[in-house]
């Protein structure tokens, strides 16, 4: 049985008694969870599944090998931590993907090499080696915070939708939203203008944006070199970008308050100033509901 | 973060405080006067191991700057990948060419490779270079990769105790891309041009002095 907080790694060798013996290197780890499986696909159809922490393969997959596997499993998780681990000496290793698929690298074989794997593995995934954005410095204090802000449980994105859709109006845009930035996505609890849901974060201009002080904004979004490449910004007709941190009392920036435009335009001071103010709304709100939700167990923060 | 009775990596001869162990700091400053000098000198150690990422100085080149840093080029400590376009691996040296800086996948692999085989060797503490990132950015299409880069070269110093440093020029790129390169790093030393010579200051790590200081970089 799956703890909760465990870390689900997929074992993939095509030798059943290498992933035999692969599985069982995991399996001794108390905090670890191994899936074996025997092909690339059957990893594919894991991840796609559910929540998986790590991939750990052998180089010689049926039909391919790690390198495309590691490959197509971001195109679905981007930030899944990758560890190639293999007989295979480093030197005649084949490679059929591109030459950006940046992946750990360890022989199996030595004495030491269960105890480097759970190490690497622990490792790849605690510290976030593959994740394909920058992130704060206090990401794991944010992320409480995020559960701790879970609108689904709060009951407020009528509040949200409603004062989205005057946000929109206020600016003339196409889309105002509010997102908060969990671990792997980026979720919009209210979106008015368009229909998202939830985005990668490393597709995200928000990711970008909680890194910095308060307010960031982006004229010209494609003209931006870190997302000039994002073809998933340019689909979703994302021209312009201004967005408000929105910052727990304790400090933690969960998520922004966006205004999106579908061409490049700009925001003078007092349009900045009102977007820091509606921010400073959705917080309140957010920690308003917070606190009622504490209710049920006690009384109000402060009471 | 670094174990407390874990001693801190010191930078004799440098203006630049000892560091806790697990820091990666980015070394900005232009790329002729002063930088890749100064990324040697934070590399320089009598004992623990030394991984040089090298997109700029092929393996030789690379051990003629170790030498003029004062560091004597020793191969059971020392590694350097050579990812320059015409770089060749010297297996005496551990030199192990890559090919071109484009290929972040063999980077990363041989550096995995290399940190595996110096704790295997029993070296506990190492400091790993990256020089330089400036050279890399131009290859990649797509920023995303290079954050995995950078968080991997990172995550390793981190979670083994170890000190990185990572070169950029800052007048080649833009600003906001600077802004968000310096995140996985834990600090800025900055080097800039001031007279005859250079100077360095910290940026972002407490407790360490954020003036600028005179440095003299070996000739």
């Amino acid at each position: 049985m799956t703890d909760a907080g465990d870390l689900t790694v997929v074992c993939v060798d095509p030798d059943a008694t290498e992933r035999s013996a692969t599985t069982t290197v995991i399996e001794a780890a108390a905090d670890m969870d191994a899936v074996p499986v025997e092909s690339g696909e059957a990893a594919l159809t894991q991840i796609e599944s559910g929540d998986v922490d790590c991939l750990v393969a052998e180089h010689d997959l049926p039909n391919h090998t790690c390198f495309e596997l590691f490959e197509r499993a971001r195109a679905h998780e981007p930030g899944l931590g990758c560890v190639l681990y293999t007989d295979a000496s480093i030197t005649d290793l084949g490679r059929d993907a591109g030459s950006e698929v940046v992946a750990e690298y360890l022989p199996k074989g030595t004495p030491e090499s269960p105890d480097r794997l759970r190490n690497l593995v622990r490792n790849v995934v605690v510290n976030r080696f593959h994740v394909g954005y920058p992130v704060p410095a206090d990401e794991d204090a944010r992320l409480e915070a995020v559960r701790e802000y879970d609108v689904r449980a709060l009951s407020t994105v009528e509040t949200f939708d409603r004062l989205t859709r005057l946000i929109a109006s206020h600016y003339d845009i196409a889309v105002a939203f509010v997102g908060l930035i969990d671990e792997r996505d980026e979720e919009f609890i209210a979106c008015h203008g368009a229909d998202w849901g939830t985005l990668a974060r490393e597709d995200s201009v928000c990711t970008y944006a909680i890194l910095e002080d308060d307010l960031t904004v982006i004229e010209h979004v494609q003209d931006d070199p870190r997302f000039e490449a994002n073809e998933t910004l340019r689909e979703l007709d994302v021209r312009s970008y201004a967005g408000a941190n929105l910052t727990t009392p304790e400090g933690h920036t969960v998520g922004q308050l966006c205004l999106i435009h579908d061409e490049p335009r700009s925001y003078t001071d007092d349009e900045l100033a009102d977007l820091r103010l509606f921010a400073d709304e959705v917080v309140e709100q957010l920690e308003l509901r917070r606190r009622l939700g504490d209710r049920t167990d006690g009384p109000l923060v402060g009471e | 973060m670094g174990q407390t009775a874990s001693p801190r990596y010191d930078f004799e001869g440098l203006p630049l405080d000892p560091v806790e162990p697990g820091t990666s700091l980015l070394v900005t400053g232009p790329s002729i006067g002063g930088t890749r000098e100064l990324c040697m000198e934070l590399l320089r150690s009598e004992r623990e191991g030394v991984l040089l990422l090298s997109a700029d100085l092929g393996g030789g080149e690379a051990i003629e700057a170790f030498e003029r840093a004062g560091v004597q080029f020793d191969p059971s400590r020392m590694g350097i990948l050579d990812a320059t376009q015409h770089g060749e691996t010297d297996a005496d040296r551990n030199v192990c060419a890559i090919g071109t800086p484009a290929d972040l996948t063999g980077m990363g692999m041989h550096y995995a490779r290399l940190y595996e085989e110096l704790h295997g060797a029993g070296v506990e503490r190492v400091r790993t270079g990256l020089y330089t990132l400036t050279t890399i950015l131009p290859y990649v299409d797509d920023i995303k990769p290079v954050y995995r880069f950078l968080h991997t070269l990172t995550g390793r110093v981190t979670s083994a105790d170890g000190f990185g440093v990572c070169a950029l020029d800052p007048r080649t790129q833009d600003e906001r891309v600077l802004g968000s390169l310096t995140q996985p790093f834990d600090g800025r030393v900055e080097l800039r041009r001031e007279g005859d010579g250079c100077e360095i200051r910290v940026r972002g790590l407490s407790g360490h002095h954020d003036d600028w200081r005179g440095y003299e970089p070996p000739t």
